[in-house]
Parts: structure tokens; sequence; C-alpha cells
């Protein structure tokens, strides 16, 4: 049900601007500067990278089975449109926690790793407070793993199970009881192993799908929750140590940002930076979706803003190619995606 | 006496174990006497503790060949965890820089695993020359022999890295070695080696094989075998899905039962927890396929189901070798109808390359040298672009490579040679398929074997068996109702999410 109603969502809210594909490319968090934007101009932002492993054969195969039941019509070249009976279970999906608690774009490159390292981290505890220092370890990830040893040098003291205990208490009180079950069902310890996603899937009987979806949305509200109130979780606000910074900015981009802060032109970026002019329009379409405080002005005028946004509004369309055509010649795809980039400071409570 | 003491107690101070098993005294000892060693175990009886404790022991390094990357990372997983930390295993999984970091201290290592391809490496051979190896393992050794049940072409030039390597003492080990293979291991290796072979045949697993007419009487017998005996038990099946599917139906009808799936297929992370949840009697049934069970050290398994057989009669030695380590009764149930022999029959074919396979390869590879193009660098690309499976694709390459055609950084061949390597590569398959097509066929007949399927099942591997009086064989009779094996107490799981939580974290809070 999950992933139905966030496919479900996508669809309805990005229409026929985009080929299927794009919303896969949006779950699984592709890093390129288009799924993000996606992300931002239709609103999705989300269900950004909302399930890593998804694969494409599954994704269609989900869309497939949609059409089948009938939430979904299939039109020419591969597009599909939501019916009624698409809204009403799109409706069921929206008043659920777990749409709540999606927060992909800001969240979904630090999910796996507060996970991964909580997991190990309780693991570890649960076996150091029996004075077990041997085990096999949960996550096996040298990256993890360094994480947490780390983390024990810092953090000896016998008391540490008990703080790490008192926090998640606290943290997962805060949940529904289903969620803090499924949560703390997949944690292991001493001389016991938490479920695997099947068993889990099994237990509380969802499909693997939905499972993962859960997990995520769950952890999604953990780290909102942790994020607002570091001093009352001292341990688990540092599970997210390392991706504060966390900002969608690639760093050939952000390269190019910093010559761009010496007041280098973009023909002098290319050249210093040896890369082609279109290259670098895509890192500053990337910066003007990363930094709110970065003027586009200087690259599209405010007349031609203008001009761009009506294009946007006459076709009822975020076709890059359709409001291209409906502008003057003079203006480029780099100016136009400069205005999409912006479009929900441009155009308040006007997209839909 | 003192040298005897001594060993025993160097193995309770690394392994915690008081006694040597069957065979492990007096391969060690001869290992660490520098003689080379063939050593033949039952499987279960803890081949690797022959190497890992003289690695402990001996100064220098100690290297590991080895098949199987899982099986490698496990092995260091579970040594890491007995505190023995000075080991790595080697794999192309590495990337660069870390590569090159660890080849240059290859030194702080007491044992090296390594995979025989990575072996191949002229980089890693360099570094390999420089450091004191004591001692040569070749783990599986029965993958150097063609007529092995696992030939892995990259084993049979272990013998010209051994030189290389300045002739450290070598120990090859197996668990599954006719003597014709054993003979072709100790001729491959051109040593003179001190042979070790110990019976293999298991006398507390009672071997028991019933006809059925389809899947649904497999699943009736299981199901009713498995509500009277709460007992820890595997379910080996050919493919994932009938894994999966067939523990799903088993758990609606045994509810009580503690049941999971395993395969290659899922999450690392998964694939750990239901290992360990079976160790930790968390759960008594795995539906599994062979993925499962190597480097599993649980001793008290009591029912090894095949509810598709394998391939090879190897194989199902080395699975239902699983059950009754504790030296325990324990009973193995294979379980046949006659659709089933087509199974094994595909997954032969799938693992050699068919007659199109061969000419597509061959002219992709004329093409690419004549248009002067590169083949990807990835095994992945290449084995999707030639349409092949990686087993299919391993096969093909070792053979050009044996042939003088190098496929990576651009294609390098004498064209005139193509036609015939592609013959004497089509020869070689044939051979490959009528071996493991002969070696299904041992496999079926002992199947209908209508005498003591004891006797039968070992012939090829040793002279003798020790007979059994009860619980012998299905065609010897067996009792079931006469099986008492001591049943599992489930472990009471907290009932809310902060009980287990103050299990995990809280000391003395068990329940």
């Amino acid at each position: 049900m999950y992933v139905e109603g966030i496919i479900l969502d996508c669809l309805y809210k990005i229409k026929i601007n985009r080929s299927i594909y794009g919303i896969y490319h949006l779950l699984t968090g592709k890093k390129s500067i288009q799924s993000v934007h996606d992300a931002r101009i239709f609103q999705l932002e989300k269900y950004y990278g909302v399930y890593l492993t998804l694969t494409r054969e599954h994704f269609m195969h989900i869309i497939d089975d949609m059409v089948k039941d009938g939430a979904l019509t299939e039109g020419d070249d591969e597009l599909y449109f939501v019916t009624d009976a698409g809204k009403n279970r799109l409706a069921v999906f929206q008043s659920t926690t777990i749409y709540k608690y999606l927060n992909g774009l800001s969240f979904s490159a630090m999910e796996r790793h507060f996970r991964d390292r909580l997991y190990l981290l309780v693991q570890t505890y649960s076996n150091i407070l029996v004075n077990n220092y041997s085990f096999i370890p949960v996550i096996d990830s040298q990256e993890i793993t360094k994480w947490v040893k780390d983390f024990y040098r810092r953090h000896y003291q016998s008391n540490t199970p008990d703080r790490l205990y008192l926090e998640l208490h606290q943290l997962l009180s805060s949940l529904p009881k289903k969620e803090a079950d499924i949560f703390v069902d997949r944690l292991s310890g001493y001389q016991y192993y938490g479920l695997s996603m099947d068993q889990l899937a099994l237990k509380y009987k969802l499909s693997k799908d939905d499972i993962t979806i859960y997990l995520t949305g769950i952890t999604h509200e953990l780290i909102k929750l942790v994020g607002q109130q570091k001093e009352i979780y001292p341990i688990l606000s540092q599970l997210m140590k390392g991706f504060e910074q966390q900002k969608f900015i690639t760093n050939t981009a952000n390269q190019t940002y910093q010559l761009l802060q010496r007041q280098f032109s973009l023909e002098m970026i290319g050249q210093i930076r040896n890369l082609k002019l279109n290259t670098i329009y895509d890192h500053i379409v990337e910066i003007a979706l990363y930094d709110s405080n970065f003027q586009i002005d200087y690259y599209v005028t405010k007349q031609e803003q203008e001009e761009i946004i009506d294009a946007i509004q006459k076709n009822n369309t975020f076709k890059l190619k359709t409001i291209k055509e409906s502008c003057d010649s003079s203006i480029s795809y780099f100016q136009i995606r400069l205005v999409l980039a912006r479009l929900k400071e441009l155009m308040p409570g006007e997209i839909s | 006496m003192t040298n005897k003491l001594s060993l025993e107690e160097e193995l309770e101070t690394y392994f915690g174990y008081s006694t040597f098993r069957l065979g492990q005294k007096e391969i060690i000892s001869d290992v660490l006497n520098g003689n080379d060693v063939l050593g033949i175990l039952p499987t279960g009886t803890g081949k690797s503790i022959c190497y890992q404790l003289p690695a402990r022991m001996l100064e220098g390094t100690t290297i590991v060949v080895s098949p199987l990357i899982s099986l490698m990372m496990d092995q260091v997983k579970e040594l890491k965890a007995m505190n023995f930390k000075e080991v790595i295993a080697l794999n192309s999984f590495l990337d660069y820089d870390k590569r090159k970091r660890i080849f240059k201290n290859l030194n702080q290592y007491k044992l090296i695993y390594v995979s025989p391809e990575m072996l191949q490496q002229k980089e890693l051979q360099f570094y390999l020359k420089n450091i004191s190896i004591s001692l040569f393992v070749i783990d599986e050794a029965h993958c150097i022999s063609q007529w092995g049940h696992e030939f892995r072409p990259d084993y049979q030039k272990l013998k010209s890295v051994i030189n290389e390597l300045g002739d450290p003492p070598v120990l090859a080990l197996s668990a599954t070695a006719t003597k014709e293979v054993q003979d072709d291991i100790i001729h491959s290796l051109d040593r003179s080696i001190i042979r070790h072979i110990y019976p293999m045949d298991r006398s507390n697993i009672s071997l028991s094989i019933q006809e059925v007419i389809n899947n649904d009487e497999k699943l009736d017998i299981i199901t009713s075998i498995l509500s009277v005996h709460k007992v820890p038990s595997l379910i080996y099946f050919s493919s994932k899905n009938a894994a999966e599917n067939v523990s799903h139906l088993l758990s609606e009808r045994l509810p009580e039962h503690r049941i999971a799936f395993y395969h290659g297929g899922m999450e690392q992370m998964d694939r750990v927890a239901i290992q360990q949840q079976f160790m930790n009697n968390q759960i008594d049934i795995i539906c599994c396929t062979s993925a499962f069970g190597m480097g599993i050290n649980k001793n008290n398994i009591r029912f090894v189901f095949h509810y598709h057989f394998p391939g090879q009669i190897e194989s199902y030695i080395q699975e239902i070798g699983r059950a009754g380590r504790d030296g325990n009764q324990s009973i193995s149930i294979l379980l046949y109808s006659r659709q089933d022999s087509f199974l094994p029959q595909k997954m032969i074919d799938s693992e050699l390359p068919s007659d199109d396979d061969l000419i597509r390869v061959k002219q992709l590879i004329i093409r690419y040298q004549n248009e002067n193009k590169i083949f990807p660098v990835e095994l992945t690309e290449i084995q999707a672009m030639f349409g092949l499976s990686e087993v299919q694709w391993r096969f093909i390459s070792s053979q050009l490579e044996k042939h003088g055609i190098k496929v990576e950084n651009g294609i390098k061949y004498d064209e005139s040679k193509v036609d015939e390597t592609f013959q004497q590569i089509k020869y070689l398959r044939d051979e490959r398929l009528y071996l493991k097509q002969s070696k299904l066929k041992d496999m079926m007949n002992w199947i209908q074997l209508k005498t003591c399927l004891r006797s039968g099942l070992y012939t090829n591997f040793q002279s003798g068996y020790t007979s059994v009086e009860e619980f012998c064989c299905s065609n010897c009779g067996i009792d079931l109702r006469e099986f008492k094996p001591k049943q599992t107490t489930p472990l009471i799981q907290p009932s809310t999410w902060e009980k287990k939580l103050r299990r995990l974290l809280v000391v003395g809070d068990f329940e």
C-alpha cells in the first residue's frame, strides 16, 4: 500500500510532464540534478531516495499491478493516469503516519548510516554489557565498524548502555506502538539477532515493499525528532554526525561554486576547469537549487523570468521543450531551468 | 610427550577446545614439522583448525587459497570474533588505494585468505615474495582436479605459484575427494605429499529416500515429520523461489515452529540475521539453497531434508554432513519425484556454454579485434555483453587465456589460431558436460538403489564404512517412531518493545 501510494502521488502530481522513469529515478534517489529538480518543482521532496533498492523491473511490476487493479490506466507512450479508485487509494495512504514521516530529500542520504550505526551500536553495547567482546556483527561495513569503535573509545563508561536505553526509550515512546514494535524487532544484541526484512514483513503482514518504506518512514521521523532536540539525545544525535551538512550539491558543482564566489565568469570557470560551458550551466542550476541566497537575476533578467513563467502557465507544463518553443528564441534552456529551479519563490502556491 | 601436551594447550588457548577431533592432530603435527600434507576430513570435523592453529603457532604468514569469497569473509569474521585479528581476505572488491596499502603491509598478517584468481596477479605475487610464508594451504583442494565436482581451472596454476613463492610447505584439504581426485591433486602439485585420509561416512546420520508423486506430497511428509519433532532442521532446495515459497507454506502449516528461508539473493544483514538466529536457537527450520551451511557450526541439526536433490553425490554428502555434528543420531531424508530429474540437468546446462554461446563469443571477439575495440573492464558487463552466466564466462575466459587470447585491455591473438582454440574449448566443454552428466547419473542411480544406501553412497570414496545396526537407511529399514531426539524449547520472547529493549541494554533483564 505504501509504495503504491507513493507512486500514485508522484503520477498525480507530475501528470504527463515526465516519463514514468523520472519517478523511478526519484524513488531510488538518483544523484542527478534532474531528479532533485523534479522533486522540488513537483513538490515530491519527501519521496526522494525512499526506496534505494527498488529495481526497475520490480517498479514496472508494481505499476502493471496497479493497472490491473484499476488504480491506473495506461495511455500511449508509457503514460499513466490515476483513476478515481487510484485517488481513493492515494487518500488512504495520505492518512497514514508513514506518509507524514517521509522526508527523503533531507534524510535519504543519512538514513542508512543512521540505522546501520544504531544497529551496530546497540549490538555492541548489549554484548559489552555482559562482558562479551566477541560476536558476529550484523553490520558488515568497515566504515560503520570504525565509527562504532571510535564511539566506544569516547564512551567506555559502564553506564553508556543504560543511557542508550533511556534515550531510545524516550525516542520510541513518541511513536505509535506498532511502529516502535517493528523498529525494535529489527535490533540485535547479546545472543539475540533481530528479524530479517522478510521475517518482519511476515510478522506484520506487510509486503516486502511496504516494510521497506515503513522502516524508512519511521527512521526519517526518528532522525527529525532527534535533530529537533539534540540536547536530550546526546548519544543518538551523534548517529547523525557527518551528515548535518547534507546538501544536494555534487563535488564538481561545489568547485564551480567556489570559483564563482571568486568572481570568475562562467566561461572562465569552464576554461580553468577544462569543462564545457554546458556542464558549468548544469552546476549553476544545481547551485540555484541548493543555495536559496544565490541570485539568478544575473543570468536571467526579471523580464525574461516573467516571459518563462507566462509560458509555463499558458501551456500548463514543466516540459522544457514546450516552454522553450513558447518563448522568444533568445531565451535559452539554461535560463528556463534556472527559473524552474526557483519556481516556488517565483510562483508561490501555483504549483499543483 | 611434552609436545603432545603443548599442542592441546595451544588449541585450548587459541580456540577454546580441549581436545582435537579425528585427524586434526595428526595433520597439524605433520604440518608443523614442515611436511607437505593432503588431508581428507569429512565435513563438519573442523578442517579449518588444521591450518588456523598452525597459522597462530608458526612464525611468518599462512596463505589459504579458497574458492568462495563469501566463505573467506565468513571465516575472517569468525576468527576476528575469536580475537584472531591478524587475518585478512584479499579479494577484488577492495578498491585500488586500499589494496595497495594492504599489499605493502602483508607481513603484518598471520593468515591471508586469497582467491585463486587473485593469486595469479603478478603484483600480488611480487609483494607475497617479500614476506616470509610458512605454510601454503589449498582449501577445497578437489577443485584442482578435472574429475572433481567443482573443477576450477585457476587451481591448476597453483603449482607454479607455489614455486614462485619459494616452495613453502603445502597443506591441501578437502572433504570430498575420491581416490581418483586425490591422485590428481598430488599429481598436479607434483610434490611428495603425506596422505591423511579419514573415512567420510557418518554412522550417526541415517539415510532415507522417499519417492513421492509430486511436490504436495513432499510438503505433507515434511509437515508430518516436523509436527512430531521440534528440532533444528534444514531443508535444501535447488531454487531461491522454491525455498521462499515452501518456507511460507510450512509456516502456515506448522504455526508453532519457527521457520525462515535463506539464499544468496538476500541482503547481507538479513543473511547474518538468519544464520545467527539459527545458531542462537531463535529459529528451528531453515529452507535454503546450497548457499547455506558453509561456515555454519551448529552441532545439533537433527534433520536434513532434500526437497530437491543435488546434481552430484559429493554435494549431497556435504549437505547431509551438516547434521549431527554432536555425534547424536540424526536423519537425512531425500524426497524424490520423477519430475525432479530435469532440475539438476537444467543446472548443468546453465553452468557450461552452449554451442550457440561459443559461436556468439567467437564472433564478438573477432569483431572487436577487427574494429580495434576494447572490452568492458567490469566482469558483469562482459557477462552481459556475451549473455553468459558468471560460471559460463569463467569457463570460457580461462580457456581463452590458456590459448593465449587475452581479453582485457584490448584483444590480442593470433588470428589463425581462433578456430582451433574454439574447437578445443568445445571439446573441453563436452568433456565437462559428460563428466557432470555422469555424476548426475551416479546420483540418480544411488537414489534408485534397492540395497543398502550407506554401502552405495561411499563406495567411490573409500574402501569400507562403519556398519550401522539401527537407523542405517530406508532400504535396511528405519522406524522413525523410534527416533526420539531432544526437542528444542523455544526461548520466551519479551512481549512488548519496551521489554525487548530492556533485554538488549539493561543487565539482568532477560525475563
